[in-house]
């Protein structure tokens, strides 16, 4: 295998554009809903066969072991080829907890299974009452012999039409405080019990769902990290999207659009239009700066802090902020659906500020992380 | 010798030793009976800078000096900021210094880099608003050297130095030049922290040749390289004006009451805390970051100060102003501390170039479209 994190980051760009041109069929790319797994399938797999899927991943594991700085490159040439967003659960999630917390048993069997696409995840864990609440969740999983008895509704639920398997949080004893009765469970969704129902969203597509529990089960072995344990897992599980919705990668390739944009309009030599450009690229140079010095802390073994909530705060307040640039750069056209003609080229601008709006509200709202913050950074009362 | 070399175990030694003389020296009865005099700052915080050899922290070891870089000053004034004792060793021990560090080498550079590094003199460069060189002009006397007429009117720590470089222009070109201070017309005016701000005046002022630092060759460059290192400097200096104007802030929302309760428990106060806490890390980052791109690339010095300081100017404006509004009324009395921060922080906002500024010098160099 080749070493990546030998290659300069020009060899390192070039090489994941040249996999992403040989491998990711142009009819995936720049989509404006999200493509079932059916249309992806060809390109989940290629990725698997060379390590892409998981690239931060330990190569023992199938993935890359790539640092942090050269995933962030292949996840800015991700946005800027347009790449679809592919069943990305058991990469992003339930892979990095099995490792963090799983036992030998679970990691053995359910870490191949995503890479042969075997295993499609969906992860359960807002309900109907239970949002930016989360800890306040009613999904219910009883011990009945050597299973886990689920009754419960699960809603937001990204990918849950094409997954095949779901990890939820569901309560498992009442009696104590919230945050200390709720256990981490995964599920076959492939049983009676199991109910999924599509949820359209302003994008048009039917990105997430509602997911039924009705007397579903799965074995006592599906536990992880232990009975009533389940809130530190979905911890540390949250700090990995956080880091995730905490990167610059989103903010940058919409100010490769916003350039593109301002450029293909010929306002690219108004002194006020650069003006407010170069302090979005000032802010995202910024956060990008900020973004590096924790993953360089993280590299060297430190755990996540509250630094998180700052990133994610950051990164995607800044990456909405481009985004509503571009719509008001596009003029009349900043209210067209699809890809909008301008001049010599084209621009997706309803599909780049509907896609900024959600980083905002997924993994802990803003506001909640600001919360965060309060309490933890800077002490304030509660 | 190259400045923007960073020793971690130097810069942590140097900020534990401003913390602690900012714990013993720092005195705001001491800061409001400065106010509106000259030089404006006590001449007791100048001997310690002395007796701890900080002036010498950016003279190279070859001229006398300890030879470390912008990343230990830096770390040396964000602390010195938070007892506001930082302005000599920022203006002069810095700004002044490093003008002459960049000047062609030369008797004159020697000589005074050897007495500045010991704090034996302390070196102002006379810049005009907006970091113009001014209108002084620089034209040949009969006996080889020249006639300086003109004024600068934006010299920081001009009351307390020993000498001016005056920048001049020629026929040739800008110059650069030394004159000792009591020769030209000093007038002070007052900067929004009630410290003094120099204007000086040269009216047919005869200087020897061999008081030359730098001719046309050399002078841009020299003040130009000077000045982005100073705005790291002063992007330093405001991150330690970021930090000290949210701590006070935050423990004063800790123990305030009002409705019963401490009123940093209120929700509507503390997004907007944490949101200058954000910005305050934003600013922490930046300024990091810009010293090791600084350190990497001297091709990068331009581009690292100007993001440094347009992020610190940003970040203290804003902190200031809300830090301001988050206290009330109490925040607006001459009898709080808070204010004499807030103007500071807005003394250095402006100098070497405020945000705005900074902004427009990235779009110059054709960065927006990148």
């Amino acid at each position: 295998m080749r070493d990546w994190n030998a290659m300069s980051d020009e060899e390192f760009r070039q090489a994941a554009i040249d996999f992403i041109n040989q491998h990711c069929p142009a009819d995936l790319r720049y989509r404006e809903e999200r493509p079932r797994f059916e249309e992806s399938r060809v390109w989940y797999l290629a990725m698997a066969a060379e390590g892409w899927l998981a690239p931060g991943w330990p190569v023992a594991y199938g993935g890359m072991g790539l640092k942090q700085s050269k995933h962030l490159i292949y996840l800015e040439e991700w946005t800027r080829n347009g790449l679809p967003r592919v069943m990305e659960q058991g990469v992003l999630n339930i892979g990095p907890a099995l490792i963090a917390n799983g036992t030998e048993e679970q990691i053995t069997e359910f870490l191949p299974k995503i890479f042969t696409a075997e295993h499609l995840w969906c992860q359960g864990f807002s309900e109907p009452g239970a949002g930016s609440d989360l800890a306040s969740l009613r999904t219910e999983a009883r011990i009945q012999g050597d299973e886990f008895v689920i009754n419960g509704h699960k809603i937001w639920t990204s990918g849950a039409l094409d997954a095949n398997h779901i990890y939820v949080l569901a309560r498992t004893d009442k009696d104590v405080k919230k945050q200390l009765g709720i256990s981490f469970i995964m599920m076959d969704m492939r049983q009676p019990g199991i109910t999924v129902k599509p949820i359209v969203t302003m994008a048009g597509d039917a990105e997430f769902a509602e997911v039924f529990f009705d007397n579903a089960r799965a074995p006592l072995k599906s536990l992880v990290g232990g009975l009533n344990k389940g809130w530190t897992v979905a911890k540390s599980l949250l700090g990995f999207e956080r880091v995730w919705a905490g990167s610059p990668h989103m903010g940058r390739s919409a100010m490769d659009q916003l350039v593109q944009l301002a450029i293909l309009t010929g306002k690219a030599t108004d002194p006020v239009t650069l003006d407010r450009i170069a302090q979005l690229q000032l802010d995202l140079a910024d956060g990008t700066a900020m973004y590096e010095r924790l993953a360089q802390e993280l590299r060297q073994g430190h755990s996540f802090g509250f630094e998180v909530s700052t990133l994610k705060i950051m990164a995607t307040e800044t990456y909405a902020r481009i985004t509503e640039l571009l719509v008001e750069l596009a003029g009349e056209r900043g209210g067209f659906a699809g890809e909008v003609a301008f001049g010599d080229g084209h621009s997706g601008v309803l599909r780049a500020f509907l896609s900024a709006r959600t980083p905002m509200i997924y993994g802990g709202t803003v506001q909640i992380h600001r919360n965060m913050l309060t309490k933890g950074v800077l002490g304030l009362p509660g | 010798m190259d400045a923007i070399t960073t020793d971690p175990g130097m810069v942590a030694e140097l900020r534990d030793g401003a913390q602690r003389l900012v714990r013993d020296k720092t005195d705001h009865r001491r800061t409001r009976a400065l106010r509106q005099t000259l030089p404006g700052y006590a001449p007791e915080i100048v001997e310690q800078f002395k007796a701890l050899g900080w002036f010498g922290i950016l003279v190279p070891e070859v001229d006398g000096g300890i030879g470390l870089g912008i990343a230990e000053i830096c770390a040396v004034l964000g602390e010195l900021e938070k007892g506001l004792l930082a302005e000599p060793l920022l203006a002069l021990g810095t700004l002044g210094v490093r003008t002459l560090v960049h000047c062609p080498a030369g008797a004159l550079r020697g000589a005074l880099l050897g007495e500045a590094a010991a704090g034996e003199i302390l070196p102002a460069l006379a810049l005009d608003y907006d970091e113009a060189p001014g209108t002084v002009t620089a034209a040949p006397d009969r006996d080889g050297g020249f006639i300086l007429n003109g004024c600068n009117r934006s010299v920081a720590g001009a009351a307390g130095a020993s000498g001016f470089i005056i920048p001049a222009s020629s026929a040739e070109g800008l110059q650069l030049f030394w004159l000792e201070a009591g020769v030209a017309r000093l007038e002070a005016g007052w900067l929004a922290d009630s410290t003094p701000r120099g204007s000086i005046t040269l009216d047919h002022v005869t200087i020897p040749t061999a008081c030359r630092l730098a001719g046309p060759g050399e002078a841009p460059a020299a003040l130009a390289v000077a000045l982005d290192e100073t705005r790291l400097a002063a992007a330093a200096s405001l991150v330690g004006l970021c930090e000290k104007m949210l701590d006070i802030t935050v423990e004063y929302l800790k123990m305030r009451e009002q409705f019963g309760q401490p009123i940093g428990s209120f929700q509507a106060l503390q997004h907007k805390t944490v949101d200058l806490y954000i910005q305050k890390e934003l600013a922490v980052a930046t300024l990091a970051n810009a010293l090791d791109l600084a350190a990497a690339d001297p091709g990068q010095l331009a581009l690292a100060a100007l993001r440094a300081k347009y992020r610190a100017s940003e970040t203290a404006a804003r902190i200031g102003r809300e830090a301001i509004h988050l206290h009330g009324a109490i925040g607006f009395t001459d009898e709080y501390d808070l204010g004499l921060y807030v103007k500071r922080a807005m003394v250095l906002n402006a100098w070497l170039g405020n945000a705005a500024v900074q902004r427009g010098r990235f779009v110059e160099m054709g960065l927006a479209l990148q």
